[in-house]
């Protein structure tokens, strides 16, 4: 049986890791003291990937090792087989029917954050154990994540922004971020930004934006016009974009005095990737946060190399 | 009275290696770009004569398709996989295995649900108690 090729890229809060193909992200959090991302291939689950802030570096090897004995009490017939492999230090354990579990950890000095990997793979598989744990790394640190790429999409927001809830549903994907006063703080600003791939647009897309913009939002004006994104934006081919102005919902009182966030809409149609691509955005007048400032591509292949 | 057994979990696995098979009595009308989809109604003592003469009940029931339920619809033939349908809706819509199982899924437990399809499910004990759960 062939090893799946670890093709696809994946980076999500800071960290980057390359999975194959066919393994899809159907757990994930964005806090970033504690975390995991968890991957299914078709059938079952494959990697679960978590995260943990420490305070002071902790004992990994005295952590693997108690793991293992409490396993060993449990069972004491049960294979493990400590290894080494780069930074990852991590135990195997034989479970019958073919089939390793490993445990692996690793320290991350920098960003003291404590990861950890449970990987299920097959026996014959150890080179995909090797080629994963090798892929996986901090890119950034985590308060300061800006680059995204899962479910099909990859985007980058601003420094200043964070992510604070990922909605996955069937055909669509999508980001919220909070602004913060700085890049990696804590104290929460006005800035909101919203980055939507929404999938399968054969099936409900009439190829009028203005007209889909308004059917969700039928409440608010928009002010609209064409604009043509290059790309940088895109990613791929430069596209012909709606481009809408309005302002957010809310009582006349608000609006009255000036309390109501001015909201920017970018929409675009990739027929390649069969998807409506919207990035919208909320900000005061005095410190406006345009959608430009964040990317929104469908993942190609082609962007691995990048 | 005894209460009924709650029905096992059926695995992923033998969901997707499952068969969708049409209801044979089920009628298809196309309407455009909708499909709907007729199924007879069982009648009851109170539908048939002499109530149904001051009462007249209708003797089907329809459930509108749009595009692409029509297509996963179309795509059942008695033959295929779920896993085989959900692999050319990923491709046709250019989605991801695990997005177009979602939608897929979602639609086939709809006509399930609507008895215009059932889903054949491998011969195993989870498969057993999903036959059940079909019924």
């Amino acid at each position: 049986m062939t090893r799946p090729a670890c093709d696809q890229l994946i980076e999500w809060l800071g960290l980057r890791l390359r999975v194959p193909g066919d393994w899809e992200i159907v757990r994930h959090s964005l806090g970033t003291l504690k975390g995991g991302i968890t991957f299914v291939d078709r059938r079952k689950q494959r990697l679960q990937l978590r995260w943990t802030r420490c305070k002071k570096p902790p004992l990994v090897e005295k952590m693997l090792s108690d793991h293992t004995s409490r396993q060993l009490r449990d069972e004491p017939d049960a294979l493990i087989e400590p290894f080494v492999f780069g930074q990852w230090s991590g135990r195997s354990r034989v479970m019958g029917g073919g089939v390793t579990l490993t445990r692996a950890a690793w320290y991350d000095v920098g960003d003291r954050v404590l990861i950890e990997a449970i990987l299920s793979h097959r026996d014959d598989e150890q080179m995909l154990r090797d080629e994963l744990l090798s892929s996986i790394e901090l890119a950034e640190p985590m308060d300061f994540a800006t680059r995204w790429r899962a479910f099909g999409f990859a985007a980058q927001c601003p420094a200043d922004f964070r992510a604070v809830t990922a909605t996955i549903n069937a055909g669509e994907a999508t980001l919220v971020f909070h602004q913060l006063d700085k890049p990696g703080g804590e104290k929460p600003r006005a800035g909101r930004g919203t980055l939507a791939r929404m999938g399968m647009a054969d099936g409900w897309f009439m190829g009028n934006l203005q007209r889909l913009l308004e059917a969700q939002h039928p409440k608010v004006t928009f002010d609209c016009t064409e604009v043509v994104l290059d790309e940088l934006v895109t990613g791929g081919q430069r596209a012909t974009a709606l481009r809408a102005t309005s302002l957010e919902p809310g009582p006349r009182i608000k609006k009255l005095a000036g309390r109501l966030r001015t909201r920017r809409d970018l929409l675009w149609h990739d027929a390649d990737a069969n998807a409506v691509f919207h990035i919208h955005t909320l900000s005061y007048e005095k410190a406006p946060v345009d959608p430009t400032d964040f990317r929104l591509q469908p993942a190609k292949e082609a962007d691995l190399a990048a | 009275m005894p209460r009924r057994p709650k029905p096992q979990r059926i695995s992923l696995e033998a969901l997707l290696e499952a068969i969708p098979v049409c209801n044979r009595a089920a009628r298809v009308e196309k309407n455009g770009q909708e499909v709907v989809v007729y199924l007879p109604i069982r009648p009851r003592w109170w539908m048939k004569p002499p109530f149904s003469w001051a009462l007249p009940y209708r003797d089907e029931r329809g459930v509108a398709l749009d595009k692409l339920g029509a297509e996963v619809y179309a795509a059942v033939n008695g033959r295929r996989t779920v896993e085989q349908i959900v692999e050319s809706f990923a491709k046709t819509h250019r989605l991801r295995f695990h997005e177009a199982r979602l939608a897929v899924m979602q639609f086939l437990r709809m006509l399930a649900e609507r008895n215009i399809i059932v889903l054949a499910v491998p011969d195993t004990e989870a498969g057993l108690s999903a036959q059940e759960d079909a019924r």
